[in-house]
């Protein structure tokens, strides 16, 4: 899902969510989604990872991820700063569909933690940004000097257990990272990307993967076979020996 | 598809699995014999999963001898750990076993940290086959209270009609329904699923709730 507001296109995003092998094995649909939404020179974009022992957490990730980029891209039309954004109004948005995606479940007969799902997401303004994050998967700021801003994965002690915005305590869990500067890219990921995108503890991009995938992106005009590329690349066999989970890459290059 | 791209895992991970073997004078010849083989076989198995044998962590207490507890095989991931040959003999120190092996646990998690590398909850084995000759009452608090601080996860195994279920389930934050019984000398049958599981544990992912296989094939189901 993409919207542009403006002829003036700052950015360009390419974004794939695909099926991992545990899911395609047992018929399971993807439980990860994207999307992002351009104001003006400003992205807002957002990644969801859907808990796998939800019943509907693939229309969970779906829902957060689409409505809250919507939410987003609202307050940035109504003129709301990045700072105003950090110091409220951003965990007042994730509160507002938070609210909605209970108000779905109740319709559904169904509950809250029935949609479970993680959010990594960035709100980008033209000169100072934002990461927001609940739970895993990871977003990465490619700065102007070279350097890389990385907003963590939180699991709490354990590697196989995280946060969702569906818990009680996600107020507590939620976690923004300001990007101080203008950047020239960003990463966004589920954490079924991170094996093979990440170095080792995540300390930086791993450059022989995402060297290879921005190289290629960054020279692909059109966005719609860029995407393809991209799905096609993250659901190589190959990455079945690494992990069976579902595969989510967000990449925004200046245009 | 995108040319030129690195496929590789750079997960640094790991899957804690602590034995606490019970290893008095009680469990001399056949017990500790099938004990020995289903050892051996946790390794053939976990060194046979490309990432279990990566992932899995295994460090072996024994306990016998003159109230002894001491460490049979240090802390190694799976790929390196030989099963080692116990023998039997003495008495049984069960609870100064079990906090070795929480100590231990503890260690290996502040390492863990200092290094960066992610982990998931640690498994405690903890087999008996029969009465402890210590002061066991320490162990077992602390061991319930690592359990319900979600610092662990203990599974105790009565061995044979001697074991004392009562005492082995205030191991467990689940009391005497979190004791299971082994059926026979199913040895074989317990360490093949011990290494089933540790397969699915070592590559869980959040959210994901671990399918573990049913126990049924070696353990008694309690009536």
């Amino acid at each position: 899902m993409a919207a542009t507001d403006h002829m003036k296109n700052g950015w360009r995003v390419f974004g794939a969510s695909v099926t991992g092998k545990s899911h395609l094995d047992k018929g399971i649909p993807c439980q990860d989604a994207h999307a992002h939404v351009q104001v003006g020179d400003s992205l807002v974009a957002v990644v969801c990872d859907g808990a796998g022992s939800a019943r509907h957490s693939e229309l969970g990730a779906q829902f957060v991820a689409s409505t809250l980029a919507q939410a987003l891209a609202q307050q940035l039309r109504q003129g709301a700063s990045i700072e105003a954004l950090h110091d409220g109004a951003l965990a007042g948005a994730m509160a507002q569909v938070r609210g909605e995606l209970e108000a779905l479940a109740d319709n559904h007969g169904a509950v809250l933690d029935d949609y479970a799902t993680t959010v990594v997401g960035v709100v980008m303004g033209p000169s100072v940004g934002v990461f927001f994050h609940l739970g895993d998967g990871v977003g990465v700021a490619q700065l102007g000097d070279g350097g890389e801003l990385i907003s963590q994965p939180a699991n709490g002690e354990y590697a196989n257990e995280t946060y969702f915005i569906t818990g009680e305590r996600w107020r507590d869990q939620l976690r923004l990272l300001p990007i101080p500067r203008g950047m020239r890219g960003l990463v966004l990921m589920s954490d079924g990307c991170m094996p093979f995108a990440m170095s080792k503890n995540n300390a930086s991009l791993y450059a022989p993967f995402m060297g290879a995938v921005q190289n290629y992106l960054s020279c692909m005009d059109d966005i719609t076979l860029g995407e393809e590329a991209l799905a096609h690349t993250l659901a190589d066999p190959r990455t079945h020996q690494i992990t069976g989970d579902d595969k989510t890459l967000l990449l925004a290059l200046r245009a | 598809m995108i040319p030129d791209v690195a496929l590789v895992d750079n997960t640094e991970q790991r899957t804690p699995l602590v034995l606490v073997l019970d290893c008095s004078g009680s469990m001399a010849g056949e017990p500790v014999a099938l004990l020995n083989e289903g050892l051996a076989l946790l390794e053939q198995e976990l060194k046979a999963d490309v990432i279990a044998a990566k992932r899995v962590r295994i460090l072996v207490i024994q306990y016998g001898g003159y109230d002894n507890a001491q460490v049979a095989r240090n802390w190694c991931d799976a790929m390196d750990f030989t099963a080692p040959r116990l023998e039997a003999d003495g008495t049984t120190p069960t609870g100064a076993a079990v906090e070795l092996a929480l100590a231990e646990i503890e260690q290996e998690k502040q390492r863990f940290r200092q290094a960066g590398v992610a982990y998931t909850r640690p498994w405690l084995f903890l087999m008996s086959d029969g009465e402890p000759t210590d002061r066991w009452q320490a162990g077992a608090e602390q061991a319930r209270a690592a359990e319900q601080a979600n610092k662990v996860a203990i599974f105790p195994i009565a061995v044979g009609e001697g074991a004392n279920l009562d005492m082995l389930g205030q191991f467990s934050s689940r009391g005497e329904r979190g004791v299971k019984q082994l059926k026979g000398l199913q040895f074989r049958e317990l360490f093949l699923w011990l290494s089933a599981s540790m397969q699915v544990v070592s590559q869980s992912r959040p959210g994901a709730q671990a399918q573990l296989a049913s126990t049924d094939g070696w353990s008694v189901v309690p009536t």
